[in-house]
């Protein structure tokens, strides 16, 4: 396929598209190309978007790509969709979504042991708007839910990925060197069944 | 004000207590057996006291004889305070980091998908567990309150519900799981008819689909299920 041709395609199923699609969906359509051939021609089209000077541009944004509006136009389109409020989230919301995309997946009471107050309505807020999702069953005492982020939370906050998160690292960091300790002894290795206790030595 | 006479201490017990606290004496040296088995109490003020003394005693006694590590242990913990302090206060960075991403998008438009309602028969997901205790959970608030009124004596099993269901869906084909549950006549027949479908799933006989755009779970047949009963 001609690579203007596929740019023109890939602009389409952009266009139409309501979620941010990936490149290996793309290939779904396009499937005379590569991945690697793909992405060139997205890469392209961004370029093409950032010359041309369009209101409209492509970000790559929870794993896939999209085509939105630049901020500075939002003022109009606020305009348009007076009637749409979106709430933004709530500071123990926030807090509680940074640990989510940390740790995950975890389980309430690790956020609550973290956070040191009652995490339930703002996972059901949470759960609610899609941000965070149910990841499964922890094998302990009780067999809590865990969570972890959504596609749906990349985007809201405009990610690539959780790697992009920059303070995510050194989070790891400090929760890598040594046990992440709490007082019910509820980080993950340490959770058996038999509550081990670690006498330090 | 009580005196105690012992081999090692001969004074009021008050004092020994002090001593104790203050280490001038080792409290292994006394012998609480000692005491006890001589109490000379003249009346109930003074047993009681002597209780609260002896109490104290004993306390100090057996916090004298655990393992030294409990202080390490102290230390550990304050070790672990620090350390998950460190990473509420990094976390509490994050969620700034994110409260500012969270602004800047809200100025970032998509394309909005209206034919998404358009579609939404095909916009099916897999239905999960949460999805339908949320909808069972909003039935039960749902039920008339005048059904506390009624007690029916016939019990209904999850097997005759799993039956009832079975011929309601051969006769529907599909159904909608909320407005189902809303139709049984009281909480038991809801909670039953609940666990029907939950093991009706279970056996693979229906397929239960959430449809993310007007929130509505479909219980269908599953076509291989037909024989299984």
């Amino acid at each position: 396929m001609e690579i203007t041709f596929a740019k023109a395609v890939i602009e389409c199923l952009l266009f139409v598209s309501d979620e941010p699609l990936e490149i290996s969906r793309l290939k779904l359509v396009l499937e005379e190309m590569s991945e690697a051939e793909i992405r060139k021609a997205v890469t392209e089209l961004q370029l093409d978007y950032e010359t041309a000077g369009r209101p409209l541009c492509i970000t790559e944004v929870a794993e896939g790509f999209s085509i939105v509006t630049r901020e500075q136009y939002a003022p109009f389109i606020k305009k348009l969709f007076k009637t749409r409020v979106t709430h933004r989230l709530s500071k123990a919301a926030l807090e509680t979504l940074a640990i989510v995309a940390c740790k995950q997946p975890i389980t309430k009471l690790e956020i609550e042991s973290l956070r040191g107050v009652s995490a339930d309505g703002v996972l059901d807020t949470l759960y609610e708007r899609e941000l965070i999702r149910i990841l499964g069953r922890k094998e302990v005492i009780g067999r809590p839910l865990l969570y972890g982020t959504t596609k749906e939370f990349l985007q809201y906050f405009g990610l690539k990925d959780l790697m992009e998160l920059p303070k995510l690292e050194e989070i790891n960091e400090v929760l890598g060197n040594g046990t992440w300790q709490t007082k019910n002894g509820m980080n993950g290795e340490n959770a058996g069944v038999q509550g081990s206790f670690e006498q330090p030595k | 004000m009580f005196n105690i006479v012992s081999k090692t201490y001969e004074g009021p017990f008050e004092t020994l207590l002090d001593m104790v606290k203050e280490n001038e004496i080792d409290s292994g040296q006394i012998s609480v057996t000692e005491i006890v088995e001589e109490p000379k109490l003249g009346n109930v003020d003074e047993g009681s006291e002597f209780i609260v003394d002896a109490a104290n005693l004993l306390y100090l006694k057996s916090k004298a004889l655990l393992p030294k590590e409990e202080e390490k242990a102290g230390t550990q913990e304050e070790v672990d305070a620090k350390k998950l302090l460190e990473i509420y206060n990094k976390m509490k960075e994050l969620a700034g980091d994110l409260e500012k991403k969270e602004l800047k998008q809200k100025d970032i438009f998509y394309r909005e998908q209206d034919m998404a309602t358009v579609y939404a028969e095909e916009t099916f997901k897999e239905a999960t567990l949460y999805d339908l205790l949320v909808a069972f959970k909003s039935v039960l608030t749902y039920i008339p309150k005048d059904e506390v009124l009624s007690i029916s004596r016939e019990g209904i099993t999850v097997r005759q519900k799993i039956n009832e269901i079975l011929d309601h869906i051969n006769a529907v084909e599909k159904f909608e799981f909320t407005s189902f549950l809303k139709e049984q006549k009281t909480r038991e027949h809801i909670i039953t008819a609940f666990l029907a479908i939950l093991e009706m799933i279970k056996l693979g006989l229906i397929a239960c689909r959430h449809n993310a755009a007007s929130n509505d779970i479909f219980i269908s047949r599953k076509e291989n299920g037909d024989n299984v009963r």
